[in-house]
């Protein structure tokens, strides 16, 4: 017995996102992302030994968990497991009537032989001790991606499900199932910043209680003055407490990020699935490059922020007097998650768009030979307008107008979700994370000193911090018998041996060459002699057929012509193909007829041959032909005359005997 | 010669006869209806029997050999026979005729040894086969 689990997929989205242009100083950037993915992966196994037992096990997972504000987040998540084990055995006694139409055809020609085997299978109740076995692992992850703040958490889950039956007539089944949650999560936290996450995770059933408790601490401390002292220490310790008959989860989490800043540079290293790199080439350019907005307003030189990760950004731009600020960003994220359950795999894919683009010119310039001209699609008047580049010594430039800078960042995630059930019918689970990044920038103008002030406000609407939905899990329990069914298939052989003697009389003589066949259904073949003729002279009709003569008539051996007649039952079809069958049942009758014919009698012989008949008319009699072989049977045709063909002995009659050879 | 094999496939009794008399017939069994359209086409239907064909031969032979046929057609008359027939061609199918009937038409010879007088008996065997 295989049970296989359904797929539980929890919907995750991002968190926070808060752009701070105007960030206050010694603040980095105010984004929170949180996102939170949970795949829950459920492997239930049961194994009896009863072949006709189908067990159903209901498994209903909900885990729900809301965050109520950025900084402050709280997620309660009740897990709610339900396991129903019935009582698995529904038919005490099954037949499983299997059967097999096995044809076989032999090397002999037009011999084919059809098997049909039958299985009859009938479980009795006492025959049969049920033991079922049923396990269920759950794997649980989960995991925060933010701008700064990094959070990943892994919730394996293990359930592991047994059911016992104690005796073969009820089955009582005990399904202890183990937690194991764990949540990890690294991440660099700014200054000021503390994050309580609280989660609650309660699971109550039957046979299961699950308590879990999630709180999360998180603590910046920034001091101020000209030296950045960046002290987050965020333990998160998660601990899940269930208790039940049957389970005991217990899971403890910690998670530890610093974050250190010098007086001057400040530097911030990151290991992260996401990596920031900004550069600073003038000090009046900003420039962020970056899936997450970076807000540089410190009054600091240079500030730096590298971090190594497989997301990498390039951002370049150049000055020579001419402000000209062009972005083009263009990220994609590629997540996969396996699971490690067989027949279901669920990827993640996770694709960001970020296009920046600077819809007009910041200078422009009346005249220059060094001027290149562009068409650029200007969203705001959805026409396309002239992009003027170069340089000109001589120009007069003046800002057309209020800048807007725009930066859309998509963010998709589309898990799928296959499960190839042993019943053919797949789930399919969407879950789609959708994150929207506005930027706008602010005036500028050209009057204004060296420092080009760029203001960068975004604004982010929390979707929702941590929500984790873990759809229902259905657990179904197919039965498959596997059974060794051995067929048989008996090719008969038949063997014939027919044989010809090569010799000169064999036309002269009673010779059929009578072989050998081992077909039991082949007609009797004919006798391979046949009796000699007696020595005893005349042809004799005597009565009775059996048993002492008491009457009897000599008569002269019958003409010439006489005819032996032999007609037998047999069927004479042919179907609407033009096939011809002939078929007749050995025991049909065989009438074999003798029309005999006599002439030259006397007259004496003639009435006594009428007086016999007359005598035994429709009784057996006994005939002994001329050649003294002795058949029995009856005239049938008492009516044919006695002719006198003339005076004498020209007496003729005839009569028709229908009987056998004995 | 004329031979007879019987049953077939597995073939156990061979029985030979003199050659047939002149005059034996074969025919086709196939069948052909024909009907013509009132405007003068003539559609034609035919029905095949997989190549059957019929065959009449008439076997005059001693008695002795004609005993052998009759007990031959006693066993195998509801069988599937093997014909080589006196042209060397091989038939398989099916005697049709019913009754069998030997006619003892002329005497023959001397009487054999084990006592069968020497008579001619003639049979008429309808046969409906396919070559092989």
């Amino acid at each position: 017995m295989a049970f296989t689990g359904k797929l539980g997929h929890i919907d995750s989205r991002p968190g926070n996102i808060i752009l701070g242009g105007d960030a206050p100083a010694g603040g980095g950037p105010q984004i929170y992302d949180r996102s939170l993915e949970s795949a829950i992966t459920i492997t239930h196994t049961a194994v009896s030994s009863i072949k006709s037992i189908s067990a159903d096990s209901p498994l209903s997972i909900t885990q729900t968990a809301v965050t109520t504000v950025p900084w402050h987040v709280e997620a309660t998540s009740a897990l709610a497991f339900t396991i129903t084990l019935g009582t698995s055995i529904k038919m005490l006694s099954a037949s499983s009537p299997i059967s097999l139409v096995s044809e076989a055809v032999s090397s002999l020609k037009e011999v084919s032989a059809s098997s049909p085997i039958s299985l009859d299978q009938t479980a009795l109740p006492g025959l049969y001790k049920p033991a079922a076995t049923s396990s269920i692992s759950l794997t649980q992850e989960a995991l925060i991606v933010g701008g700064l703040l990094i959070t990943s958490a892994n919730s394996p889950i293990t359930l592991t499900q047994e059911a016992t039956t104690p005796s073969p007539l009820n089955k009582s089944a005990s399904s202890p199932i183990s937690l194991t949650q764990s949540a990890t999560g690294i991440g660099p936290f700014k200054p000021a910043a503390s994050s309580e996450l609280a989660l609650t995770d309660s699971a109550r059933a039957n046979i299961l209680m699950q308590q879990a408790d999630s709180v999360l601490v998180l603590a910046d401390e920034a001091r101020k003055l000209e030296t950045y002292f960046v002290s987050a220490s965020s333990p998160i310790a998660i601990t899940d407490l269930a208790t039940g008959y049957n389970l005991h989860v217990s899971a403890v989490s910690t998670l530890e990020l610093s974050d250190t800043a010098d007086t001057k540079d400040k530097r911030r290293s990151a290991e992260s699935p996401i990596a920031l790199t900004s550069t600073a080439i003038a000090e009046r350019i900003k420039q962020a490059v970056s899936v997450i907005t970076l807000d540089q307003s410190a009054s600091c030189n240079n500030i730096g922020l590298q971090a190594n990760s497989a997301l990498s950004l390039s951002h370049e731009a150049r000055v020579v007097n001419i402000f000209a600020v062009s972005n083009a960003s263009l990220i994609e994220l590629t997540q996969t998650v396996t699971s490690n359950i067989k027949m279901l795999s669920i990827t993640d894919t996770i694709d960001l768009q970020q296009f920046i683009g600077v819809l007009r010119p910041w200078h422009v310039s009346a005249a220059s030979p060094l001027q290149t001209v562009t068409l650029v699609f200007d969203l705001a008047t959805f026409s396309l307008i002239e992009q003027i580049t170069g340089l000109d010594h001589s120009a007069s430039a003046t800002l057309i107008g209020p800048r807007s800078l725009t930066s859309i960042l998509s963010f998709e995630q589309t898990a799928f979700a296959g499960h190839a059930k042993a019943t053919g019918i797949s789930k399919s689970a969407e879950s789609i994370l959708s994150l929207t990044q506005a930027a706008i920038s602010k005036h500028f103008r050209e009057s204004e000193p060296l420092v080009i002030p760029l203001s960068h406000e975004a604004t982010a609407t929390v979707s929702k911090v941590v929500k984790s939905e873990l759809s229902t899990l259905g657990v179904q329990a197919t039965v498959t018998v596997v059974r060794a069914i051995t067929a048989s298939n008996t090719i008969e052989i038949k063997q014939a041996v027919a044989f010809i003697f090569e010799q000169s009389d064999t036309l002269c003589t009673y010779s059929p060459f009578v072989g050998s066949s081992s077909d039991p259904n082949a007609p009797t073949p004919p006798p391979s002699t046949y009796p000699a003729a007696g020595v005893t002279p005349g042809f004799r009709l005597q009565y009775p057929a059996i048993g002492p003569i008491t009457d009897q008539l000599i008569l002269r051996a019958p003409n010439l012509g006489n005819l032996d007649r032999l007609a037998m039952t047999r069927i004479n079809r042919e179907t609407r193909g033009g096939t011809l069958i002939i078929y007749a049942d050995p025991s049909w009758p065989k009438v074999e007829t003798l029309l005999l014919s006599f002439s030259g009698l006397s007259q004496q012989e003639g009435q006594s041959l009428l007086t016999f008949m007359e005598t035994y008319l429709g009784q057996e009699i006994r005939l002994i032909d001329w050649e003294d072989r002795l058949w029995k049977g009856v005239i049938v045709n008492p009516s044919d005359p006695v002719v006198p063909d003339g005076p004498g002995c020209k007496y003729t009659a005839s009569f028709e005997f229908e009987g056998e050879k004995v | 010669m004329f031979q007879f094999e019987a049953p077939y496939p597995g073939i156990q009794t061979t029985v030979l006869t003199p050659n047939p008399l002149p005059s034996d017939t074969e025919a086709l069994a196939a069948s052909l209806s024909s009907k013509r359209a009132v405007d003068g086409t003539l559609y034609t239907y035919v029905k095949t029997k997989g190549g059957r064909r019929k065959m009449t031969w008439t076997l005059r032979m001693r008695r002795a050999n004609a005993l052998t046929l009759r007990a031959f057609l006693l066993s195998y008359f509801a069988s599937k026979v093997r014909i080589t027939d006196h042209n060397g061609r091989v038939w398989v199918g099916n005697f049709t005729n019913n009754p069998f009937e030997f006619d003892t038409s002329d005497r023959a010879g001397p009487a054999t040894s084990d006592g069968l007088r020497s008579e001619i008996q003639t049979i008429t065997i309808e046969f409906e086969g396919v070559e092989q």
